[in-house]
């Protein structure tokens, strides 16, 4: 099994139009141009290897591997890909067992040059971990709230203060008015109140 | 550097300090619009794009503020579609705001939605030349950064003139025209800023199709044309990951023509051209590709690798080897290497080797293979595997004493190994029935020595049935005399024929056939499969009719 993007093959005169063949029969003497796609005996997967199947780069680590394999799952499920599940699967055993994978490093090409040429050009067009995404500033306007305050009810302090009914003292303890008045002085944390409890 | 680690950690901690109010205060039963956003906003500054939707779902009558902002929280999870759907909400509600306008324009292009980026520009421009500049410093961009009003590019007075480049750009892209004419007057800081644009789209498909245009109107801008190559090159390389060589072929070749001045540019479009025609199995041109590629970057390793597969694939394994050889020099420390396999390189080196080995093997081209398998040695001299290897391919490029010091070699290293003592018969050269002989006692002597050893056993059975066509050839030798002796005492008279020189000749062949049988005798016992018993035993029924024969003639 192979991948079968690989099955097909130019005709050496893409640019000269070789006219392409109507169902008829008939040789379509018009303007199209299209070239003629010949079906070839399908690349076996170890020739074509287990970075081109995955996309990857032979230094990708564990983690961009299994990312790779799971995209490329997803595209064979949803039909965007050509590539057959079991040779995506065999393309991760491949890689996740390091003597294989250095037999395949051997045995395969290399899409990008030793200086990561390619690798430079994706990233300069926002291509990350295979995916192109967008890198441009949008705007932003966020409303100036600096200052504002919501409209709440803020009780006035004096009249909460006048409206207090002090208890009757007992007499046998005389220090409670003044821990009293020391409690009232402290200052309030309506965080630390428990509104629910 | 310690600085703006120490600003973040503030500005983290300060974030983290408002939520907690701002939650406390939403827990408490507060719906207030703006606390609501506000909320969201710090949300969204800490990077919780998720929580900050949550949040801005729950003002219950949005305005465009609030759903400009999710259009930002959409284009941040690169959710374009929906962004465009939120910015054009927004935009509805305010007509007059120039942010959601230039968002929504972009965001559209990105998408690929000319016509309705062109639709739009007019209203773009309208606001860039009447807006009132509303954003204040340390305001924010979309990726949560503050952003000072004065450095913003939002400021730039160049705006205006940047849509109309835009438009210009758009308007030939439509029409497919050969460059409007603000297109052909560009400056280059124009220029640079709609590169830079195009750059940050994000979508390739858009980008190609923009700068396409972008190239067509402006042919001698080297700037453009450069874009443009490497945005077919990353374009390719995206078909290329989905293994669609083909359609990664037709739209790489029409820049074959084109000779870039990017040294680095042109290299890695016969790189991809190179590969492209060898995985559609067209080895001469994938050849010629990486031929060019080669003279261009004459020490890339990885160049000299796809060279050198490439011939492989096409069989022809001798011009493969130049850069193979090349490659194997090249591997230093410059090649980039997976994390966490140490010594990779030379791993690396040691497989491509025994690989090469292997394929020389394949063909019988001992000496080549050899010639690798001592380079693998070199590289791993008291590794076992490779010097049995080694001694195999001594043994059979008919070097024994090379085979045999390697041999010594592995005794040193493996001292307890039964194996060994079955390569030292290989080293018997067998020739003659008295070989033979020899042979079959020490393969007998070594089973009985190591008993139940699987492997010596089934050297010893692979060795016997090299043993059996010997036996064979050399019954028919003996036969051949025997049939001619036979034929010359048949057709001579009687009174020419000397007896006694028969009967001596048939002494001598009974002999032969005697220490022939007996060989077969002893060879029996040490095969294991029916078909070489069969062939054993028709071999000694053959042997005894022909005794029989030599004996009525005198023997």
């Amino acid at each position: 099994m192979g991948a079968s993007g690989a099955r097909e093959r130019l005709g050496n005169t893409v640019n000269e139009g070789v006219p392409p063949l109507r169902s008829s029969g008939e040789w379509d003497m018009g303007q199209s141009a299209e070239p003629i796609v010949l079906e070839l005996a399908t690349l076996p997967r170890e020739q074509v290897g287990p970075f081109l199947l995955l996309g990857l780069d032979k230094t990708a680590d564990k983690e961009t591997i299994d990312a790779h394999w799971a995209e490329r799952l997803k595209w064979a499920r949803k039909g965007l890909s050509k590539v057959p599940l079991e040779d995506i699967n065999w393309a991760r055993e491949v890689l996740s067992d390091i003597e294989r994978r250095i037999r395949a490093d051997v045995a395969s090409l290399n899409i990008d040059t030793t200086d990561g040429m390619l690798a430079q050009l994706a990233q300069r067009y926002g291509v990350q971990e295979g995916k192109a995404v967008r890198t441009w500033e949008a705007r932003d306007s966020e409303k100036t709230l600096a200052d504002y305050q919501p409209p709440a009810e803020v009780p006035d302090a004096e009249a909460v203060y006048a409206a207090l009914v002090v208890p009757e003292l007992p007499e046998e303890v005389p220090a409670v008015p003044l821990l009293l008045e020391r409690l009232a002085q402290q200052p309030l944390d309506p965080w630390a109140i428990d509104l629910e409890g | 550097m310690p600085g703006v680690l120490s600003i973040a950690e503030s500005d983290s901690a300060r974030y983290e300090a408002a939520a907690g109010f701002f939650e406390r205060a939403v827990q408490a039963g507060c719906q207030d619009t703006h606390v609501l956003y506000m909320l969201a906003m710090v949300r969204k500054r800490q990077g919780k794009l998720h929580e900050a939707r949550n949040v801005l779902r729950k003002i219950a009558q949005p305005d465009a503020h609030v759903i400009l902002q999710m259009g930002l929280l959409s284009l941040q999870e690169n959710q374009l579609a929906q962004a465009e759907e939120e910015f054009a909400h927004a935009w509805q509600m305010d007509p007059r705001s120039y942010e959601i306008c230039y968002n929504l324009l972009l965001t559209r292009l990105t998408l690929g939605k000319i016509e309705d980026c062109l639709a739009l520009i007019p209203a773009a421009l309208d606001l860039a030349s009447h807006r009132l500049v509303t954003q204040r410093a340390g305001s924010i961009s979309d990726d949560g950064q503050p952003v000072a009003y004065a450095s913003s590019s939002y400021d730039n007075p160049d705006e205006r003139r940047f849509l109309l480049v835009l438009q210009a750009l758009l308007q030939t892209c439509c029409k497919g025209t050969n460059g409007a004419p603000s297109l052909a007057e560009l400056t280059a800081a124009d220029e640079q800023r709609l590169l830079q644009l195009l750059r940050h789209l994000g979508q390739l498909d858009t980008v190609h199709m923009l700068l396409k245009a972008l190239a067509r109107a402006r042919p001698r801008s080297t700037a453009i044309r450069e874009a443009y190559l490497e945005v077919v090159l990353v374009k390719a390389k995206e078909l290329i990951d989905r293994c669609a060589w083909t359609d990664a072929e037709l739209l790489l070749r029409p820049l074959e023509r084109e000779k870039s001045n990017n040294r680095a540019t042109q290299l890695v479009l016969l790189n991809l051209l190179g590969c492209c025609a060898c995985m559609t199995q067209d080895f001469d041109s994938a050849i010629k590709h990486f031929l060019a590629a080669i003279k261009l970057a004459p020490n890339d390793p990885r160049l000299h690798q796809n060279l050198a597969l490439t011939y492989e694939w096409k069989g022809e394994l001798p011009q493969a080897d130049p850069y193979w050889n090349r490659f194997f020099d090249l591997l230093d420390d410059r090649v980039p290497v997976p994390p966490a396999i140490p010594h990779y390189l030379d791993h690396l080196a040691y497989e491509g080797l025994g690989r090469l080995a292997a394929r020389y093997s394949e063909k019988e081209k001992w000496a080549g293979a050899l010639n690798y398998v001592q380079r693998a040695a070199h590289l791993r001299p008291n590794d076992p595997d490779t010097l049995e290897r080694l001694f195999q391919l001594y043994n059979q490029a008919k070097r024994p004493q090379d085979a045999r010091r390697t041999l010594e070699k592995l005794r040193q290293l493996r001292p307890d190994e039964p194996q060994y003592e079955m390569y030292e018969l290989d080293l018997i050269e067998v020739k003659s029935l008295n070989d033979i002989e020899k042979l079959l006692t020490e393969i007998d002597r070594i089973l009985k020595h190591y008993p139940n050893d699987v492997r010596v056993e089934e050297r010893a059975v692979n060795m016997v049935g090299n043993v059996i066509p010997l036996m064979g050839t050399l019954c028919d030798q003996l036969t051949d005399q025997m049939s001619k002796v036979i034929d010359q005492v048949r057709n001579l008279p009687n009174y020419q024929i000397n007896w006694s020189a028969v009967r001596e000749v048939m002494r001598d062949l009974l002999r032969e056939f005697q220490k022939l049988r007996r060989i077969t005798g002893k060879c029996l016992p040490l095969v294991s499969s029916d078909e070489h018993r069969r062939i054993i035993r028709d071999l000694a029924e053959h042997i005894d009719k022909k005794m029989e024969a030599c004996r009525s003639m005198g023997a």
